[in-house]
């Protein structure tokens, strides 16, 4: 009898190492929840697990509750984005009978409740379900990355217990990546120490996705040697050196490298536009009209309006300063639709450009024929690809307004690819 | 291998108990002057005298209003039995009259085998209300409604207060309203015509005093001396409990903790993670260790936790910021800090490492949904983050000690940068 028991206890002991070494770094947490969900049929409090996002909560919640083999019921936020379908998916896998076992409710990305309609109401009622229903075989997990702290309270809250997952440090990511690819490939262990990859990038981000995005191509990178020459991988520190020397320079550019984009042979121009000359222009006429202010469009665009467009620049640059901070501030400005299609003439048409003795002479002509195009459809097609973003109610009523979004490396690309003369017509403060 | 499974059992009895508030509050009931008494003479009288009342039970979360009424009814349920059935709404879930009414219909329905309809309408409902309260006048039973989260039912225009205390005044019915509510104002929430027919009676709950919070501590923690656990294991359970109580340490804990929040809640949490701590295999008793790590888990500052875990560029983004708010700068945004940034990283290139916008601009996204910075404007006007300007929400003290526990990854050169 005694040894049987002894044998369970062991089991139970190697199941437990196993989910604590499944989930490396984060052994505190689970035993701190193992304590509180407590022995089997034993009523508890309700229950708030928060810490930043990529901690592994809800991985260590789920994988506890396989190894503990209790029912419990598990509805995210995420996926269920509406009180209606959160009630619904709970309620139709609630319909078990009750035979006097717990049942846990799990309630997965509650930060996002904050985002619905009647949050308020919701928060308060979710968290003092537990009191309304004074049921002690139903107890509730709370799982959000937003700490108490950060809801709006209304009356009827309810204070949960708190576990905090805290973010992971170096040796525990360390330990994650470890797990997950040594077996596959000796070398990344050394890819990651050795290399200093990890301790680069966690100066930057401590989150495991993001992570394991960009560890990705670059062990990919760290490989290539390899294979060009054949070796094969081997505990060699001459070799590891030899792999490091190699691979250095890719650390640095990769930390600043949020998405990968396949380069052409000609760096300059890293993506090309396929749009028609006119839609280019149009774009161009509505960075203008974003941040250039309105009083500015007379003198820059009027061929009389040089010299006073010149004392005007001088007088700004007394307030130099505070004009650009609030400029930085402010970001581009709305404008109408009016003043956009009155600087497009003014791009378009060859005359304001006649007059200041242009090189780019030629492309006169082309950019009056262009004009001709239909405008306000080519508007239309800026504003659905985001380019520019539209506001304000009625477009009969012409109280709509514009705003231009993208920025200035690429409208300046842009102005490259036609070539228009974009400088000239910018603002400058 | 029989203690072990007596500790596990005391931990289940433990922690029924912690969760069960009826136990809890049945520890304070038996004084003369207490709530409990009050509240058990008033609504027995209505029962027994049969005449209508009405009463507000006030006081902060967490002090034992519902359960104190809950032991009441209890009580006067194994008394009076069939003379009483008790209607409970929840201002949380009811607080629509039309939904309000339709749960009276449904849980007097429920109480009377009558049959249901889902269909009926909120008129139906409500003659349906008026004529059970006639009915169970005329057969002297009393009706018990109980209003938790009384204030939210004041929000709309009081239909149904108003329709229920009217009706209780008009026919020949026999009613108790029981309100429950944490704001003490609640009774001037009320409209002028469902005032006049509210009796203005109310019963104050305040959180337990030192004597009482004993008493309670005592009630919670110690074993019954039945024959459900061996003798041994509860003389030395209840022993090693009564040790702890007290306990110098054991005694500022508990001051700690009631400064914080004094109501039995707040109480009942820290048992219930002290007890949570309890080592079944080993030491099989409660220990003042126990108490000691609950108190720590509990006491615990959000913002600063999520602050320490921010990596070293996030902290950057953070120090620039605050380097803006001590110039002065009412307002600023994303591009005003990397301008700081580069600044910065221009005067001393061998603390500060340089990333690209991009990163910087996740890092600083990260942060927002920390809730470490938040966004002044709402969201709309501007529609990219780089322009939307931003607020600080930690204190430069926050931060500081949040450098300080990252030093060994940021160089301590940050923090003079901070304080300049």
């Amino acid at each position: 009898m005694g040894s049987a028991v002894n044998d369970l206890v062991c089991m139970e002991d190697g199941e437990k190492n196993a989910l604590l070494s499944s989930l490396p770094g984060r052994e505190l947490q689970i035993l701190e929840l193992l304590d509180v969900l407590g022995p089997v049929n034993s009523p508890m409090l309700p229950l708030f697990v928060y810490g930043d996002a990529s901690t592994g909560k809800t991985s260590s919640i789920l994988q506890i509750f396989r190894y503990l083999k209790r029912p419990f019921i598990y509805a995210s936020c995420r996926t269920c984005y509406a009180p209606r379908l959160l009630f619904s998916s709970v309620k139709q896998r609630c319909e078990r009978p009750a035979d006097g076992t717990m049942i846990y409710f799990v309630f997965d990305s509650m930060e996002l409740v904050r985002k619905w309609d009647k949050h308020l109401e919701i928060t308060s009622m979710l968290f003092k379900l537990y009191e309304i229903l004074k049921l002690p075989q139903v107890a509730f997990i709370f799982i959000s990355s937003a700490s108490l702290d950060m809801y709006l309270i209304n009356t009827g809250f309810v204070e949960p217990m708190q576990v905090h997952f805290p973010g992971y440090k170096e040796e525990d990511l360390f330990r994650i990546f470890k797990k997950n690819h040594a077996s596959q490939n000796p070398l990344y262990e050394t890819f990651l120490k050795d290399a200093a990859v990890l301790g680069s990038f966690f100066k930057v981000t401590s989150r495991v996705e993001e992570l394991s995005n960009a560890f990705a191509p670059l062990f990919q990178k760290y490989c290539e040697p390899l294979s060009v020459t054949g070796l094969v991988p081997a505990e060699d520190k001459a070799q590891k050196l030899n792999l490091y020397a190699r691979f250095k320079q890719n650390v640095l550019p990769a930390l600043n490298e949020m998405f990968k984009v396949p380069k052409s042979a000609d760096v300059d121009k890293v993506i090309e536009f396929h749009m028609p000359v006119s839609t280019k222009l149009l774009l161009i006429s509505s960075f203008l009209a974003s941040w250039n202010p309105a009083t500015d469009d007379a003198p820059l665009f009027d061929s009389f309006g040089g010299d006073e467009n010149r004392k005007r620049k001088r007088k700004i640059s007394e307030s130099f300063k505070l004009k650009k901070q609030k400029l930085i501030m402010k970001g581009p400005r709305t404008f109408s639709l009016e003043r956009l299609l009155a600087i497009f003439q003014c791009v378009t048409v060859a005359k304001s450009l006649e007059n200041e003795g242009q090189v780019e002479d030629k492309n006169v002509f082309e950019r009056a024929e262009v004009c001709r195009a239909d405008v306000l459809l080519q508007l239309s097609t800026l504003c659905n690809a985001n380019f520019i973003s539209k506001g304000g109610n009625c477009s009969l009523k012409g109280s709509t307004w514009f705003r231009c979004t993208v920025s200035e490396e690429f409208v300046m690309q842009i102005a490259k690819s036609v070539p228009f003369p974009l400088l000239r017509y910018l603002h400058k403060t | 291998m029989e203690t072990s499974t007596a500790a596990e059992k005391a931990l289940i009895l433990l922690r029924s108990r912690i969760c069960n508030p009826n136990f809890v509050f049945s520890a304070l009931s038996d004084k003369p002057d207490s709530n409990y008494s009050k509240l058990k003479f008033l609504l027995s009288s209505s029962v027994t005298e049969s005449c209508n009342n009405s009463v507000l039970l006030l006081g902060p979360r967490g002090c034992g209003k519902i359960p104190v009424l809950e032991l009441v009814l209890q009580d006067l349920q194994s008394e009076h039995p069939e003379t009483i059935s008790v209607v409970r709404l929840n201002g949380i879930l009811h607080s629509d009259d039309n939904y309000a009414l339709k749960e009276i219909a449904r849980q007097l329905c429920l109480e009377h085998d009558l049959e249901f309809s889902k269909m009926a309408s909120s008129d139906d409902n409500s003659q349906f209300m008026i004529a059970m309260l006639q009915k169970c006048g005329l057969d002297h039973r009393t009706l018990i409604f109980v209003l938790d989260e009384f204030d939210l039912f004041t929000q709309g225009k009081q239909r149904l207060l108003y329709c229920l205390l009217d009706a209780m005044q008009s026919v020949m019915s026999q009613a108790v309203v029981v309100g429950s509510s944490c704001r003490l104002d609640a009774d001037q929430l009320l409209e002028k015509r469902v005032r006049s027919r509210f009796s203005h009676r109310k019963l104050l709950f305040l959180p337990p005093s030192k004597e009482d919070l004993q008493i309670l501590l005592e009630h919670i923690l110690s074993l019954p001396t039945d024959s459900s656990f061996p003798h041994d294991y509860v003389v030395e359970f209840n022993e090693k409990v009564h040790c702890i109580l007290g306990d110098q340490r054991f005694k500022a804990i508990l001051t700690k903790l009631s400064d914080a929040d004094s109501s039995v809640n707040n109480l009942l949490r820290f048992l219930f993670r002290s007890i949570c701590n309890m080592d079944l295999k080993e030491s099989r008793f409660l220990s003042i260790k126990n108490f000691e790590t609950a108190s720590k888990s509990i006491h615990q500052q959000p913002k600063l936790e999520s602050l320490q875990d921010c990596s070293t560029l996030e902290h950057y983004i953070l120090v620039c910021m605050k380097r803006l708010e001590t110039k002065e700068q009412n307002s600023y945004n994303f591009n005003s800090v990397m301008k700081e940034y580069k600044d910065i990283h221009d005067a001393f290139p061998v603390y500060v490492t340089y990333y690209e916008r991009d990163r910087c601009l996740t890092a600083f996204e990260h942060l927002e949904q920390r809730g470490l910075i938040s966004f002044e404007d709402v969201r709309g006007q501007n529609p990219s983050v780089q322009f939307r300007s931003v607020k600080l929400l930690v204190s430069s003290h926050q931060l500081q000690e949040s450098l300080k526990a990252n030093s060994s990854s940021i160089p301590g050169k940050i923090r003079t940068l901070l304080m300049s």
